[in-house]
């Protein structure tokens, strides 16, 4: 009985400090620097819906339409919702900064949480010259250590300031910054997170994303929070319907 | 009856050579195989108490240079570190001046359009703004930017599980010839590698594993 007690207090008091967040909007904007030398711009508003895990892109530029990404499959709607096209993606939106920041868990990443717990283990902690604190996370899971290598991370006042992915012969693959951290009703979230990968002939890729006027747990606007999926697929090219 | 008796005689030997191979490379995991660069030290020291006329002073000094490199594994991670070249960047380092410097020519650009809400690219395309930009406009690759599994590169894919690399990538990239083509990069660089590494190490430097 008192282990039952004990157990409700321990609920009763998670339930009264850890707020659930549900809803995250922000202006976006998305710099691309590519190898080839090419440059991509793209602008717009992006919505997170954490309950339903829906992560919604109204984009006008560089033309206007809306990217919806639900279960692992992209969905590009034109200006009038009809279907531009759709394609498999591995987008986990559950490892999105969106998710992440809603549940208070962009600090480590999400990596000692949810589908990924127990992949990873902490190797090291450092701390550097900026008094930063450096944790080198190794795979422990025995399937995935030939496939994944090493994760460096680095926090300050327990925000993370940048996350490194190396491959396993310790090769930098990509890593990326967050930036201006805001706090906007108890969700810290960074203004600025810019990411590079690493190409194996030496260039790189660069993407920089700028966040503004983000708004938590907005009520309305519940038809792009919740934004219907398409249902109708789209015919490949050189099939019939039956 | 010859044409199964060639066939069992092949696999026979492709069985042999993966299981010397993974032996062997057990052996270089460990350092108690000697790798062309191991192996060459001690006639570093010949080289060095008695120089022949023919060999110039650079050989022997590439050879001393061989000589002091004390774990074999070494060597073998810098041969492929040859064969893929990587930047030398210093991780978790934000170098901002360096990252503001290639958006330079997309920031008026960023922030004509930011100002203008509902501007699209048909609107800047043909003005001062996006007429020296190489503008590409697909916005799937920039929303999924991290769209592999595991936010490892295609050409990774490739070169870490060959063909199979380059299937996943076929299928989750919902045929992207662009991201296959990468992985089948990787899995194309990880064949030369893995040749080099079986010419180098295993028939010169492990030939007296072997013989």
């Amino acid at each position: 009985m008192k282990k039952l007690v004990f157990l409700v207090f321990l609920l009763s008091f998670q339930y009264s400090f850890g707020q659930e967040f549900f809803r995250l909007k922000a202006d976006v904007s998305i710099k691309d620097k590519l190898s080839t030398g090419a440059y991509r711009l793209t602008v717009g508003k992006v919505y997170y819906n954490k309950p339903s895990m829906g992560l919604i892109y109204k984009l006008h530029f560089p033309q206007a339409e809306t990217i919806i990404i639900k279960d692992t499959t992209l969905y590009r709607l034109d200006k009038k919702d009809s279907l531009l096209a759709s394609q498999t993606v591995t987008i986990m939106n559950e490892f999105s900064i969106f998710h992440l920041a809603l549940s208070g868990k962009l600090a480590d990443y999400g990596i000692n949480s949810g589908k990924i717990n127990g992949v990873y283990k902490i190797e090291k902690v450092e701390k550097d010259a900026n008094g930063r604190v450096i944790t080198t996370w190794k795979v422990v899971e025995k399937r995935l250590l030939k496939i994944l290598g090493k994760i460096k991370m680095a926090n300050i006042d327990k925000k993370l300031d940048a996350i490194a992915f190396y491959d396993v012969s310790d090769k930098l693959l990509s890593q990326q910054f967050f930036k201006d951290y805001v706090n906007v009703k108890g969700v810290v979230f960074p203004l600025q997170v810019t990411q590079i990968s690493y190409n194996s002939d030496g260039t790189q890729n660069i993407q920089q994303t700028t966040y503004k006027n983000i708004t938590i747990d907005e009520n309305g606007e519940d038809t792009i929070y919740n934004h219907p999926v398409p249902l109708v697929a789209l015919p490949k090219p050189g099939t019939s319907p039956k | 009856m010859k044409g199964k008796l060639s066939i069992i005689f092949a696999t026979a030997i492709s069985f042999f050579f993966v299981a010397c191979q993974k032996k062997q490379y057990a052996y270089v995991q460990q350092g108690k195989v000697d790798t062309y660069a191991y192996t060459q030290a001690p006639k570093a020291k010949v080289v060095e108490a008695a120089p022949t006329a023919v060999e110039t002073p650079a050989v022997a000094s590439e050879e001393v240079t061989t000589a002091t490199i004390a774990n074999p594994t070494e060597s073998l991670t810098a041969s492929n570190d040859v064969t893929t070249p990587q930047p030398q960047v210093e991780a978790l380092k934000y170098d901002e001046k360096s990252i503001n410097a290639e958006f330079e020519k997309l920031n008026k650009l960023e922030e004509y359009v930011n100002t203008n809400e509902g501007t699209t690219l048909a609107d800047v395309q043909e003005t001062e703004l996006a007429k020296d930009l190489k503008l590409d406009t697909n916005v799937t690759s920039t929303v999924a930017a991290g769209d592999l599994p595991l936010n490892i590169p295609a050409f990774w894919w490739g070169c870490v599980l060959g063909l199979v690399g380059v299937l996943v990538v076929y299928i989750v990239t919902d045929q992207d010839k662009d991201q296959t083509k990468k992985a089948l990069y990787g899995c194309l660089v990880w064949v030369g590698v893995w040749l080099l590494w079986w010419i180098f190490v295993v028939l010169i430097g492990g030939g007296s594993f072997f013989f």
